[in-house]
C-alpha cells in the first residue's frame, strides 16, 4: 500500500519571484525574517523569465531517508510529510548531499539538518503566496 | 535587542588608507530621521557641503535602508543618496528588487562610501566580512555582464549586486546605478559619482535576520496591506499592466511628452502602450521582493532584428521619454533603447530628454549633420537614437556634449538652444509635461532633486482623485494647490524614509503604513507622526540645498517651453505665466513656513527639532 503523501507544489508559471513565501516561512520557523534560512527558496533564471520555487516534495522514494545513517528522517504518516527527528540527527549532512533538488538545509545554529515539515498540515507559504503559485497537494 | 533595524552602519573609504569601519546605529539618530531618505539627508548634510565637488573623492554615496526593509511588509527599495553631478544639489534615487534587503540581512542599515580608489574596485560584503576587491577585469563590462561575472567569481548565483555600466565609468552626468536585472536607481547621476570613485559594484550576501517588535500585530498589518492592495482598483491596474495605464491617461489628458515637450499628445501612442506591449513583448508577471503587486512584466522581443532578446516592461517614463519625446512609435526600437540604457547605465528619462532636445535642435536648424557626426536626428529616427545612446554612454563625438545633461549641452551649443532645453536646476524634465496641471508645474519646480515627478504628483488631485485631507481640486485654478503639494511631499518623504515603493501607496492606506511602522519599531506613531517625519526631512533637505545656493530665482526658473501655450488636448492653450507662478510660489512658501526667498524660517526649524541647522 502506498503511504499517505502530501507536499507543497510550486510551479514557475504563476511565481513572480517575490519571495513572500521565504519571508513567511522564516518568520514561522525562526521568529524573524531571514529568507536564506527558509525551507523554501525561489530560484530566478533568465533575467526573471523563470522564477522557480524549490521546496521539498516529500518524495515517495526519498533519498534523504535512505541516506540518513541514524534513521532520523522518516515519513510522518499522519502529516504525509518526510520529517527529521532532531534528537536522532547527528548533523552529518548526508541528507543535504543526497537531496537532488537542494530542499534540505543545514542549520548552523543547531548544527542539525532541517526541512519543510508542512507546518503541521497548514503550510504558511501556501497561505501567503499572493498568486497561488504554491499549493498543498497529495 | 534592536527591532526593525539591522543596528549597524558600514563605512568604506576607498582612498589610500582603505578604511572599513562598522559602527553601531545610534538609535536616537534612527528615531529622529527614521531611515532611507531621512538617514541619507542627515548624513549628507554632515558630510558634504558647498565646497564638495560631486565628482571628487570627498563626496559620499550612501545606500540607505529603512525600518520596514527586509520585513514581510511590501517594501523593497533602497535609497541612494549623494550630491548630484547633474544639479550640484541633494539627490536621492531609488531602486526595487532584492538588493536593499540583502544589505540589511548582512547587518547594515546604511552603507557609506567615500574617497576614491586608485584602481577600479568592487566592495564584497559577506555578512561581517567586508573587503575591497580588484575590478580591473570587470571595468568596461555592461551591467548585465557585471552581474554574471561577479556571481561566477564569487561562486554564488544568489549574491545580490548593484553596479554601474560604461556610462558611470565615463562620468556621464545622468549615469545610473543598476541592480539585479531590470531595477535602476535612475535619476541624478549617482552612477557617475560611483564611477568617479573607481567603484564598479557592490556585491552582498546577507545571512542574518531582521525582527519586529510585535510580530503578531505586525503580521496583521501585513495581511491588511494585502487586502487593501487586492481591493484597490489602482493597485489592480499596476498588477495588470504595470505603469502602462498611464500612457493612455497622459495622452487623453495632454501630459504626454511629445517631440521634446512641444505637444502633450502623441498621435501614435497606442503603438507603445499597454495593449501593444502585452501583444508584442510581455511573457511573465514579475515582482520585487515582498511585493504582492508584481507590476513588472518580463518579456521578449519577438519581431525584427533583436528577436529573442529578453526585456522588461517598458515603463511609462521610458515610453514617454525614449518614445514620444523623440517622436518614436516603433515598439521594438523603444524596448531595445530602454534595455540598452539599462545595460550601459543611463537614466532613460534624462537620455530621452536630451535626445529629444537634440532632435528639436536638428528640426530647427540649430544643429545639422556636421554637428551630429553625420546622424540624421529627425524626430522618429530610432536607429539614430540607438546610435546616439551608445555615443552618450561612451562619450564619443557629439554624444560627449549630450553626456553632460541638457542644461550644459544647451549652454555649449548656445543661441536659441537654451530656450528649448527642458530642465530645472539642471535636472531634465520627466514624462509629465505640466501644462494643464498648475499643481504639477509647482511640484516639478519644488522637487528637491530638480525637475522631477516623484516628489509630488498633483495631477491625480486635479483629475478627480481625493487627497488625505480633502476631495479633488479644480483643475486649472491655483487655489489649494500649494497646500496639497506640501502634504504630498511630506507624505512621500516619510514613505521614502521607510523605504517603501510609491506604487504600493495606490492600495495601502496611510493608517496601515503607520501601523506597520509602530508594530515593527515598537514606537508609538500614527499617520500624523509619519507626516511630521516627512516635514522634518523635507526641511532638512531644503536647508542643504539653500546652503548650496538655491533660492527663489531657481525655484521660479520654469523651462520656457512650459510658458508656451499647449497646442492640443483638454487643456489646450494652457501655459504658465510668470505672474501666476510667482503667486503659487508665494502660497507654497507660506504653507511651508519659509521666507520670501524660500528659506525655512527659524521658528519652523525649531518646531521640527532641527535647531542645529539654524544659521544667522
Amino acid at each position: 500500500m502506498k503511504s499517505l503523501r502530501k507536499f507543497v507544489s510550486g510551479c514557475f508559471d504563476l511565481c513572480t519571484g517575490c519571495r513572500i513565501c521565504e519571508l513567511a516561512c522564516s518568520a514561522i520557523k525562526f521568529g524573524a525574517y531571514a529568507p536564506r534560512k527558509a525551507h523554501i527558496a525561489i530560484s530566478i533564471e533568465s533575467e526573471g523569465l523563470r522564477a522557480q520555487p524549490i521546496v521539498c516534495i516529500q518524495c515517495e522514494n526519498a533519498p534523504c531517508v535512505y541516506a540518513c545513517p541514524t534513521n532520523a528522517i522518516q515519513r510522518d504518516e499522519k502529516l504525509g510529510a518526510v520529517v527529521i527527528y532532531e534528537e536522532k540527527c547527528t548533523g552529518c549532512r548526508m541528507c543535504v548531499i543526497a537531496c537532488p533538488i537542494e530542499a534540505i538545509y543545514f542549520d548552523v545554529t543547531t548544527k542539525k539538518a532541517t526541512k519543510c515539515d508542512l507546518c503541521n498540515g497548514d503550510p504558511v507559504c501556501v497561505k501567503y503566496c499572493p498568486t497561488k503559485a504554491l499549493a498543498l497537494r497529495g | 535587542m534592536v527591532h526593525a533595524y539591522a543596528g549597524k552602519i558600514l563605512r568604506v573609504n576607498l582612498s589610500k588608507k582603505r578604511e572599513i569601519r562598522i559602527k553601531p546605529l545610534d538609535m536616537s539618530f534612527a528615531k529622529k530621521f527614521l531611515g532611507g531618505k531621512g538617514f541619507g539627508a542627515k548624513l549628507l548634510y554632515d558630510l558634504a557641503g558647498p565646497n564638495t565637488d560631486p565628482l571628487e573623492p570627498d563626496n559620499a554615496v550612501m545606500y540607505c535602508t529603512g525600518p520596514l526593509t527586509a520585513t514581510l511588509a511590501p517594501t523593497n527599495r533602497y535609497c541612494i543618496v549623494t550630491k548630484s553631478p547633474l544639479t550640484g544639489l541633494f539627490s536621492d534615487s531609488y531602486a526595487g528588487g532584492y538588493f536593499s534587503q540583502e544589505l540589511k540581512y548582512a547587518g547594515y542599515d546604511v552603507l557609506i562610501i567615500s574617497g576614491r580608489a586608485r584602481k577600479p574596485v568592487y566592495i564584497w560584503i559577506d555578512d561581517e566580512n567586508v573587503e575591497l576587491k580588484p575590478a580591473d577585469h570587470i571595468w568596461g563590462l555592461n551591467t548585465y555582464q557585471t552581474y554574471d561575472a561577479l556571481k561566477k567569481e564569487l561562486n554564488d548565483k544568489t549574491v545580490k549586486v548593484s553596479c554601474i555600466g560604461p556610462a558611470g565609468e565615463r562620468l556621464v552626468r545622468f549615469a545610473l546605478v543598476d541592480s539585479d536585472f531590470h531595477r535602476q536607481a535612475g535619476r541624478c547621476g549617482t552612477g557617475a559619482v560611483m564611477g568617479s570613485k573607481n567603484l564598479k559594484a557592490i556585491a552582498v550576501r546577507g545571512t542574518g535576520e531582521i525582527s519586529v517588535a510585535d510580530p503578531k500585530t505586525f503580521d496583521e498589518a501585513v495581511l491588511k496591506c494585502y487586502k487593501e492592495i487586492r481591493e484597490s482598483p489602482a493597485s489592480q491596474e499596476y498588477t495588470r499592466g504595470g505603469t502602462q495605464s498611464f500612457t493612455a491617461f497622459a495622452n487623453d489628458q495632454g501630459f504626454f511628452p511629445t517631440r521634446n515637450f512641444q505637444d502633450g499628445f502623441f498621435e501614435k501612442y497606442e503603438k507603445l502602450g499597454e495593449e501593444s506591449q502585452r501583444k508584442h513583448l510581455w511573457l511573465r508577471e514579475y515582482g520585487c521582493f515582498a511585493c504582492p503587486i508584481h507590476c513588472t512584466k518580463v518579456g521578449m522581443i519577438r519581431r525584427g532584428k533583436w528577436i529573442g532578446t529578453v526585456c522588461d516592461i517598458i515603463e511609462y517614463e521610458s515610453v514617454g521619454m525614449l518614445g514620444g519625446n523623440c517622436g518614436i512609435d516603433f515598439l521594438e526600437g523603444v524596448a531595445y533603447a530602454n534595455l540598452l540604457c539599462d545595460k550601459l547605465g543611463l537614466d532613460t528619462i534624462s537620455t530621452g530628454n536630451v535626445i529629444g532636445f537634440a532632435m528639436e535642435c536638428y528640426q530647427r536648424g540649430i544643429l545639422d549633420k556636421n554637428d551630429t557626426d553625420g546622424l540624421n536626428l529627425t524626430f522618429g529616427n530610432w536607429e539614430a537614437q540607438i546610435e546616439l545612446i551608445n555615443k552618450i554612454a561612451y562619450r564619443k563625438g557629439f554624444g560627449d556634449i549630450l553626456a553632460d545633461g541638457v542644461m550644459r549641452a544647451s549652454e555649449r551649443i548656445g543661441g536659441s538652444a537654451e530656450d528649448i532645453a527642458v530642465h530645472m536646476k539642471g535636472m531634465e524634465a520627466p514624462a509629465w509635461g505640466p501644462r494643464g496641471s498648475p499643481g504639477m508645474g509647482l511640484a516639478l519646480a519644488m522637487s528637491d532633486r530638480g525637475c522631477d515627478h516623484q516628489r509630488g504628483w498633483p495631477i491625480a488631485y486635479e483629475t478627480g482623485s481625493s487627497w488625505a485631507f480633502g476631495g479633488p481640486l479644480d483643475r486649472i485654478t491655483l487655489e489649494g494647490k500649494a497646500k496639497v503639494l506640501k502634504w504630498e511631499q511630506d507624505h512621500l518623504t516619510a514613505l521614502y524614509s521607510l523605504v517603501v515603493c510609491e506604487f504600493s501607496r495606490s492600495g495601502i492606506s496611510n493608517e496601515t503604513y503607520a501601523k506597520l511602522v509602530s508594530t515593527a519599531t515598537g514606537w508609538d506613531i500614527d499617520y500624523l507622526g509619519l507626516l511630521q517625519y516627512g516635514e522634518r526631512i523635507w526641511n532638512l533637505v531644503r536647508t542643504f540645498n539653500i546652503r548650496e545656493g538655491i533660492s527663489r530665482k531657481d525655484d521660479a526658473s520654469l523651462p520656457k517651453r512650459f510658458k508656451e501655450p499647449l497646442p492640443s488636448g483638454p487643456a489646450k492653450d494652457h501655459r504658465f505665466t510668470d505672474e501666476e507662478f510667482r503667486k503659487m510660489l508665494d502660497d507654497y512658501y507660506r504653507e511651508r513656513g519659509w521666507d520670501k526667498n524660500g528659506k525655512p524660517r527659524e521658528e519652523k526649524l525649531r518646531e521640527l527639532k532641527l535647531v542645529e541647522l539654524i544659521t544667522s
